[in-house]
């Protein structure tokens, strides 16, 4: 006799290889590359790392001053932490943090999957309609999306179909027995995530106003058992409240004039982290905070197209979940009335408060004059505005597609059914890689970290200062140095979650009373003079640092999304100069890295200002470093640099993106060269000193040697006498 | 298919295939044709617009006076010579292509579709691509070409056409460009590349320097269809008369 376990181990089987397909080729490189080399996924898994870490140790506190050393910061601000706690016991197996993270991201899919998939069959009556079900909800472009971003806590969405399955079972059979699951499974949802959280209530609640308007004997026990198990789902997690607000200070009203040209402009230069630190106020940030809601919307033509894009803020529900939740519309007729309502008015809210056509701002007036339903929602309904996401409430929607197709799908008879639905399944899972801009192309990001980390693990005690600074994640690189912190271990400074406001003016008022912090902070597009005192570093000292960072080379982001402010990653003259001068030889350097001890107190003097002015830097231009286009150059090929004749140094940033040759500084008179480094597919800051003096009518030049190369060429700067 | 279902499993089946057909089909197209009406709709104030609200804030006497008119002044000298570069370049890559490559390039001369750039804040898709595909075919430009004259061919091309000429061109590679003439073609669009690059921001300081009011004028204006090149012939009387403003007003020093 068959084993009733046994279909669903074969369909968690099933659903796992859809996960290799839909993320390939992630699991060639599990412990080596992760989707998404945007913010979230250095950020989760330094989560991952850092609960496996602290528990392991029997040290896990809710504040740490691992990150934002030494304020601390609030660990309930991240809005999730149980997944990642599932994946600590990998660690603790001896995987990577990477393949840890790439786990849980395939088993969230699986998870999801087969969830999906009983909600399905149940809709349908059968495992194939089970399989249509979970392939349209599991292998959509919101999942996908919230995958590229490094949202792992999003993938895991089994909360929807299971939720959804819960409410039919009890509406079948309005006893209390199937009550206290759906109470359950809302309050277990909070600490996996609290997005969810609501938004599951939100499709509870529309689950039981279709159940009123169907009516019967058994509404009422229905309607009193379902309200008891919100009720007491919301109980529980009372105390959770104040910890939720943590993760989403409280969120002020919207109206059309918070979406006006100027705020627009204010809010990217805020997230773009080109406002001076200094003059952030509280109500900037509520109010960047507010322009989110629109910036998170969905637009009009990208629900049109309901595409596969990469982007999340460009996913729908998606074509294949459209196309087939009005298959089952039509198939199943009345009895799909209610959900096809759900899709709709969950569709409809993914819009946000005021139409966008597309995304750019501003919002056309007609478009402010007329606002939608998700305004008046988020103005006045409680806790509603903890959805201040438009875009992700599709996953509702979602939900209600895939149970129509499921609905339909057990509608009709015939043979070719299973084909049907295994083909489906296919070609979903296939969608990021046949269809739009094909986002399984993209490369990967590189989850590998410099080994010269493990050596500053070695060096005396002491908290690291990154460079540069960040208030916001402008590069991918904010992300990536904290998620650097996996193997050094050291307290830092540095932290990747200032995006929230409470964070940040904490942040403002630390880094705000010292002046090399300051100085610290955007040094990559700082102008000079670079300026401070003996004193700000005998403070530095005395709080705990010991070291600062900075990045000579380094790998580049491999994705360049808009916003993208990679520039600031580059620190130029004369921050080099400053570091050198001030703190001497690095204690340590490789990869790139350069590690500067704080100089000890004995060898700091009391009210010392020490200042850089620049003035002895000469920046030249090439037409390549304005427009920031890579430049081909063959070999022998040259690009005349208008620098000074008398120029004593000279530095700059290179990317070799594609070649074998090398690049030289090359002077025409006298015949003179010296080579800069080029190392493939990093960026690299090269410094050349004791450049010989220019006759009359020499030039300077980069030249291409031993080859064709293809550059990215940055802060092409010449030392001048002071 | 058999059972009381036949007749509403086919019409779910066939509404199926119709919506699949309609998001493989009508919806990129549907989508595009909102992102570009939406594009066309964008109140963003061009330098015309900023022209005809200074001229017609001239007559009102709403124009600023002292250091910020001339610094309008000047602005708008500055303005004028990167609009006449931007548009300018296509024509002086024309000059260096010999006949064959001109027919090349009017026959190739429609739009067609390219991924929106998310490469630059400012240019155009079809210049990245075009400056890329030069650059990876031929290297970079060596040394500052000298600009080629405006060509005196093609003349009732607008410089968009132009530019989606040579695009069709440059990447066909039919018939191919010497060394010499994608060299040449190359410092023409590098220099027009600086100038769409330049125009937002010093645009920006115009409309500071022009002051509120003037700017208000210019939203409202950039509602209703504007004649270009007539907005633009009141350039030089503008300029003139926030020299004066800006000389006869200055403040005593």
């Amino acid at each position: 006799m068959k084993h009733p376990g046994l279909p669903w181990l074969l369909a968690a089987g099933v659903y796992l290889a859809g996960a290799a397909l839909f993320t390939w080729p992630l699991v060639g490189s599990l412990s080596e590359a992760v989707w998404g080399d945007r913010f979230d996924a250095w950020t989760t898994m330094w989560l991952i790392w850092h609960l496996a870490e602290r528990l392991g140790a029997g040290e896990l506190t809710a504040v740490t001053d691992r990150i934002f050393f030494p304020v601390g910061y609030n660990l309930w601000s991240f809005g999730h932490l149980a997944l990642q706690l599932i994946a600590a016991p990998l660690i603790w197996l001896g995987f990577s943090v990477p393949a840890a993270y790439n786990l849980l991201l395939l088993g969230s899919f699986t998870g999801t999957g087969l969830a999906s998939h009983a909600l399905g069959r149940r809709l349908s009556g059968d495992h194939w309609g089970g399989l249509l079900c979970g392939a349209l909800f599991t292998w959509s472009p919101y999942l996908y999306g919230e995958m590229s971003a490094g949202c792992v806590e999003l993938v895991a969405a089994w909360f929807f179909p299971l939720q959804a399955l819960l409410m039919l079972r009890l509406f079948e059979e309005p006893t209390w027995r199937r009550a206290a699951p759906v109470g359950v499974l809302l309050a277990m949802t909070g600490p996996f995530n609290w997005y969810y959280t609501v938004f599951s209530g939100m499709l509870l609640l529309a689950m039981l106003g279709w159940r009123a308007t169907v009516g019967g004997s058994t509404l009422r026990p229905a309607l009193l058992r379902a309200a008891a198990a919100i009720a007491g789902a919301g109980l529980i997690n009372l105390p959770l409240i104040p910890l939720v607000r943590q993760e989403t200070p409280e969120r002020f009203g919207i109206t059309a004039a918070t979406f006006a040209a100027e705020n627009w402009e204010l809010s990217k230069a805020i997230t773009n982290g080109q406002v001076p630190l200094a003059e952030l106020e509280v109500d900037m940030l509520v109010l960047n905070d507010a322009m989110q809601v629109a910036v998170n919307s969905t637009s009009l033509s990208n629900l049109v197209a309901a595409g596969f894009p990469a982007n999340p803020l460009e996913s729908t529900p998606g074509a294949l979940a459209f196309a087939f939740g009005l298959f089952g519309l039509v198939a199943a007729g009345r009895r799909a009335l209610g959900w096809a309502a759900i899709a709709a008015v969950f569709t409809g809210l993914t819009l946000g408060p005021f139409l966008l056509i597309d995304a750019t701002p501003p919002l056309p007036e007609w478009s402010l004059e007329r606002p939608l339903p998700y305004y008046y929602l988020y103005n006045d309904v409680p806790f509603f505005s903890k959805a201040y996401r438009p875009y992700r409430l599709g996953v509702v929607a979602l939900t209600a597609l895939a149970a129509l197709a499921a609905l339909g799908f057990g509608r009709l008879r015939g043979r070719w059914k299973p084909a049907l639905a295994a083909g489906t399944f296919l070609l979903a899972a296939l969608q990021p890689h046949l269809f739009d801009d094909k986002p399984a192309a993209r490369p990967m990001g590189d989850a590998r970290v410099p080994e010269t980390y493990a050596a500053l693990k070695a060096l005396p005690e002491g908290a690291v200062i990154e460079l540069p600074l960040q208030y916001q994640p402008v590069s991918v690189a904010n992300a990536r140095l904290q998620y650097f912190q996996v193997v050094h271990e050291r307290p830092m400074l540095n932290c990747n979650q200032l995006i929230r406001r409470t964070e940040l003016v904490q942040f403002k008022d630390y880094v705000g009373g010292n002046r090399f912090l300051q100085t610290a902070l955007d040094i990559g597009r700082q102008s000079p003079p670079l300026a401070w005192t003996d004193d700000d570093l005998a403070a530095l000292r005395d709080d705990g640092f010991g070291y600062v960072i900075a990045h000579a080379g380094f790998a580049p982001a491999r994705l360049r999304l808009s916003g993208y402010q990679g520039e600031a990653d580059r620190l130029r003259q004369p921050a080099w100069a400053m570091l050198a001068e001030a703190f001497g030889e690095p204690a340590l350097e490789g990869d790139g890295l350069m590690v500067y001890a704080l100089p000890q107190a004995d060898a700091l003097t009391p009210g010392r200002l020490r200042r850089w002015t620049g003035d002895d830097f000469v920046e030249v231009a090439v037409p390549w470093t304005e427009l920031k286009l890579p430049v081909l150059l063959r070999e022998g090929d040259a690009i005349p640099l208008d620098g000074p004749p008398d120029a004593r140094a000279f530095s700059a940033w290179l990317h070799r993106l594609d070649g074998d040759g090398g690049v030289v500084l090359a002077s025409s008179d006298p015949v003179w060269s010296a080579p800069l480094l080029t190392p493939e597919a990093r960026w690299r800051w090269s410094e050349v000193p004791d450049l010989p003096t220019l006759a009359a009518g020499g030039e300077w030049m980069l030249v291409a040697t031993g080859g064709a190369v293809t550059l990215e060429l940055d802060a092409l700067q010449f030392r001048v006498a002071p | 298919m058999t059972g009381p279902g036949v007749r509403r499993g086919w019409a779910a089946l066939a509404a199926l295939g119709l919506a699949l057909a309609w998001f493989a089909l009508g919806a990129p197209r549907a989508s595009r044709d909102l992102i570009e009406a939406r594009a066309r709709s964008l109140p963003s104030v061009q330098l015309f617009h900023l022209v005809a609200a200074g001229a017609e804030a001239r007559d009102d006497g709403g124009l600023p006076s002292g250091a910020e008119a001339a610094r309008a002044a000047d602005l708008l000298e500055e303005l004028l010579a990167l609009e006449t570069r931007r548009t300018r370049w296509a024509r002086q890559a024309l000059a260096v292509l010999d006949d064959a490559q001109v027919a090349a390039a009017r026959a190739g001369a429609n739009p067609v579709a390219l991924p929106k750039s998310r490469a630059h804040r400012y240019l155009p898709p079809e210049m990245l691509l075009m400056e890329a595909t030069l650059a990876a075919r031929f290297g970079s430009v060596p040394a500052r070409e000298a600009p080629a004259p405006d060509s005196e061919r093609w003349t009732d091309a607008a410089p968009v056409d132009i530019q989606w000429g040579l695009l069709a061109l440059i990447t066909s590679d039919q018939p191919p460009l010497t060394e010499a003439q994608a060299r040449r073609v190359q410092a023409a669009l590098l220099e027009g590349m600086a100038a769409y690059e330049a125009l937002p921001d010093r645009q920006l300081a115009l409309e500071e320097a022009l002051g509120p009011q003037v700017r208000a004028r210019a939203l409202s204006l950039s509602q209703r269809p504007l004649r270009a090149d007539l907005a633009l012939a009141e350039a030089p009387a503008l300029i003139h008369a926030l020299r004066t403003r800006g000389v006869d007003e200055a403040p005593a020093r």
